[in-house]
């Protein structure tokens, strides 16, 4: 629990803002869905024919999964703020159409004929009857609607458009409770919240018309302010996305640091916890993204197709990632990082003083002792355990296979003793483990660099200059550390970053 | 003034009027009766052109009524419905000026001329007027229906079966009301009721139709002393009730026709009917020359209605 408020009062403002983008997101997309399907079911009450296929299609759009939508939008209108605000608009259509359209249809047919044979206009008819017959069902299924787009709209986190479903996501991937609760608990409270205001305000007409009128004023500020936003001389604008986790998180930020200390009207953003490799790539293809920090290794096994033998050396397996990015993505990779990321197996302290081990070729002796936990990928690679297996003799007595984050746990309560894990990964340090080493060089070594497409390199070079005074920084222990202090102790990743990059002097 | 052209409506195969002529004078309280299904509502619909008809014409002030501009037609024209059709969402002087604000009237204009008509019916307008038609008894409502028909001070009001809900007090009341705001006013009114008595009641003039078509038109008194036919000396003959004569039975409907052959027993008195249902659960008969058959069900079902008090002309009428 203090743990907890530790956090939050940590991150107050990176909640809030989160906060403020969840009701942004929900509210463009309640505002537009309602100014679709409204006016549809007002129009297609009298074609009930055609009243019914909306119905019908609304229902249909509605049993998509929500995130197969979120994946349908990503082709058609990309990633971020409007996919995300597209698909829940989509979802919101459904409820308001459903209880707009049963509203109107649903009112007296004798009362509708009396006030056809009154004379009166269908303007009339609509403003002075139909409408506010129905408004109680129209409000109902403005609340259905908008407590729907509020829990959706945590999934829309995993598209990039942010919100509080990052923490939901950051909580799961980094196995952090307090960001699930905070992620979970806020948007609970918020749809709960709007909810009950619905309700209140719906209750009376002298409410809904104060409200109509607080939300048409803060419409035409709200334009007014994109308009004078849109008018203004755009500064450089780059955007800097980054893989799911800590480690990307720390780097991106020193990326900013670093540009804006070389070009202060740069204006940058951050997308961090963007996505897994191919997402992040094909944002990255789409220029969507300008920049996100890659591995060496993930690139030769993963982004581009080579025949070539992966080499040994470090330096050789940059330099080839470089040049087939170059020739076959159009892409430039820029100056790695002095640490070297990769595979590594790590075992428990007691483990290791039991059995004497400390090197991979020591693990030959006690195969039938390992109970291991592997990532489903590392399993099935020759660059993972295939290929160990041959290089070091090994056969294990026992292996699950868990997701990346679960394994770690799985070794902290001992129920594993050996994982397969990344040099950097912050839980060898939390949870004592020992890094066996690699002593025939079987793991190729990877480097981390920035990614951006040739032409953004062209357009900003001094981007390009900022960024390469990073090459050869950063040691293993460093990035473990760093990691360990976002990812374990739950400090800002920002924060993190500028500290390094002061106390080794690439920032004044 | 209202003049029908040899007007005639079908509907499918079904012939709802046909061949009326038919001519209202201005200013006139002028009554269509007959029992249900005679096509009189049919009739009324036509003068607001929620009914066009199949045949002939209808004329207002000499032109073809389908020439004018059927909206301002409507917003000119008062009409009162059977239920009192006020809008639930608004406030009583909403209700009563909702054609004028149609019209463009100003508020106050329609505030005013709401408490005015209000006051004409003794709803006093500080108490009535912004309270909400769930508020008012079934009367009130009627009587706020009944002001809305004249806020636009129009030449013409349709009303349509507009007491037939209310009680037989409250009933009269309302026709009394109408006769006096047709006194004040003087608009043209056209009437339809089921009930002769009503009729008999209102009309200056009364039509009565009959299976669509027109039987006799005439005032009150003309009617009574010179029926046109059977059917009229029937409707109006009687002012008992004699739901326990064959005729009536025969017409309110409820029995089967049947083709009539010289095997059916004749049956002149319900009695009859009585004891012989006491014997067969169901028995075909003739009656003045047709065949009819019932059963023990409809007999009980026809007395159950009546014991119920239920006015034995409705039922036959209906």
């Amino acid at each position: 629990m203090h743990a907890l408020w530790q956090t939050i009062s940590d991150q107050r403002g990176a909640i809030l803002k989160a906060f403020l983008q969840h009701i942004e997101i929900s509210f463009i997309a309640l505002l537009i869905a309602m100014a679709i399907a409204l006016p549809l079911a007002i129009w297609l009450r009298n074609h009930r024919r055609w009243g019914e296929v909306g119905l019908q299609v609304a229902g249909v759009i509605q049993t998509i999964p929500s995130l197969a939508l979120l994946g349908l939008m990503i082709p058609i209108v990309g990633i971020g703020t409007v996919p995300a605000v597209v698909a829940l608009t989509l979802y919101a259509i459904m409820p308001l159409y459903q209880n707009t359209y049963a509203g109107l249809t649903q009112i007296d047919p004798q009362l509708e004929e009396a006030a056809v044979a009154f004379g009166l206009s269908k303007w009339k008819r609509l403003q002075r009857l139909e409408f506010p017959l129905a408004l109680p069902m129209i409000i109902s299924g403005i609340r259905i609607a908008l407590v729907m787009i509020i829990g959706t709209a945590t999934l829309a986190a995993f598209i990039g458009a942010g919100g509080l479903g990052d923490y939901i996501m950051l909580g799961i991937q980094q196995n952090n409770n307090q960001y699930l609760v905070i992620g979970g608990v806020l948007s609970a409270l918020l749809a709960l919240l709007f909810s009950g205001l619905l309700k209140f305000i719906g209750s009376s007409k002298r409410r809904l018309t104060v409200t109509g009128v607080v939300v048409l004023l803060g419409l035409v500020g709200w334009g007014g302010y994109a308009g004078i936003q849109a008018l203004r001389p755009q500064p450089v604008q780059i955007t800097i996305a980054g893989k799911l986790g800590s480690e990307p998180e720390i780097l991106m930020n020193m990326y900013k640091d670093l540009i804006q200390a070389d070009n202060s009207r740069a204006q940058v953003t951050l997308k961090p916890n963007f996505g897994g490799t191919a997402f992040v790539y094909k944002a990255l293809q789409r220029q969507q993204v300008d920049i996100y920090p890659e591995f060496t290794g993930t690139v030769l096994t993963s982004l581009i197709k080579t025949k070539q033998q992966t080499p040994k050396q470090a330096g050789a397996i940059y330099q080839l990632a470089k040049r087939e990015l170059a020739s076959q993505a159009k892409m430039s990779f820029l100056t790695p990082m002095k640490y070297e990321n990769g595979y590594d197996l790590a075992v428990t302290p007691e483990f290791s003083r039991k059995y004497h081990v400390t090197k991979l070729s020591d693990l030959k002796r006690v195969n039938d002792k390992v109970h291991a936990a592997f990532d489903p990928d590392f399993s099935n690679q020759p660059d993972g355990y295939l290929g160990l297996q041959k290089a070091y003799g090994l056969d294990f007595a026992k292996i699950s296979k868990m997701e990346p984050s679960l394994r770690y746990q799985a070794i902290a309560n001992r129920r594993v003793n050996l994982v397969d894990g990344y040099t950097t990964d912050p839980q060898v340090q939390q949870y004592h483990l020992v890094i066996l080493k690699d002593d025939r060089h079987f793991f190729p070594p990877y480097q981390g660099a920035p990614l951006m497409n040739q032409s953004f390199a062209r357009d900003h070079p001094d981007v390009v200059k900022a960024l390469n005074r990073l090459g050869g920084k950063i040691t293993a222990a460093d990035m473990r550390k760093m990691n360990y202090q976002v990812a374990v102790k739950h400090q800002q990743a920002s924060t993190v970053a500028h500290r390094y990059l002061v106390a080794h002097g690439l920032l004044k | 003034m209202i003049t029908y052209r040899d007007v005639g409506m079908t509907y499918g195969d079904k012939t709802i009027l046909k061949n009326i002529n038919l001519t209202i004078e201005d200013g006139e309280l002028f009554v269509l009766v007959g029992p249900s299904g005679s096509g009189k509502t049919t009739l009324l619909r036509m003068l607001n052109q929620l009914t066009v008809p199949t045949a002939g014409d209808v004329y207002l002030d000499d032109r073809k009524i389908k020439t004018y501009d059927v909206r301002q037609l409507r917003l000119h024209m008062g009409y009162v419905l059977q239920d009192s059709c006020l809008f639930p969402n608004l406030t009583v002087a909403d209700n009563v000026t909702i054609q004028l604000e149609q019209q463009g009237v100003g508020k106050q204009q329609r505030r005013e001329r709401a408490a005015e008509l209000l006051t004409e019916v003794d709803l006093d307008p500080e108490q009535y007027a912004d309270r909400y038609p769930h508020e008012l008894s079934g009367g009130q409502q009627q009587r706020v229906a009944l002001i809305r028909a004249l806020a636009t001070a129009p030449k013409l009001v349709l009303m349509d079966e507009s007491f037939s809900a209310l009680d037989p007090v409250l009933r009269q009341k309302a026709q009394e009301l109408v006769l006096k705001l047709h006194q004040t006013y003087r608009p043209t009114i056209v009437f339809v009721t089921h009930d002769m008595q009503e009729a008999l009641r209102m009309g200056h003039r009364i039509a009565v139709l009959h299976q669509g078509e027109l039987q006799q038109v005439g005032t009150p008194n003309e009617i009574l002393r010179h029926p046109a036919n059977d059917f009229i000396r029937q409707f109006f003959g009687s002012r008992q009730p004699h739901w326990w004569q064959l005729a009536y039975l025969v017409q309110s409907g409820l029995l089967d026709q049947v083709t009539v052959t010289d095997q059916l027993p004749v049956l002149t008195q319900f009695s009859d009917l009585i004891t012989r249902l006491q014997t067969v659960p169901q028995l075909a008969f003739q009656y003045q020359g047709q065949g009819y058959s019932v059963t023990r069900e409809q007999l009980l079902t026809y007395l159950g209605q009546e014991g119920s008090g239920t006015d034995a002309r409705t039922l036959a009428n209906d």
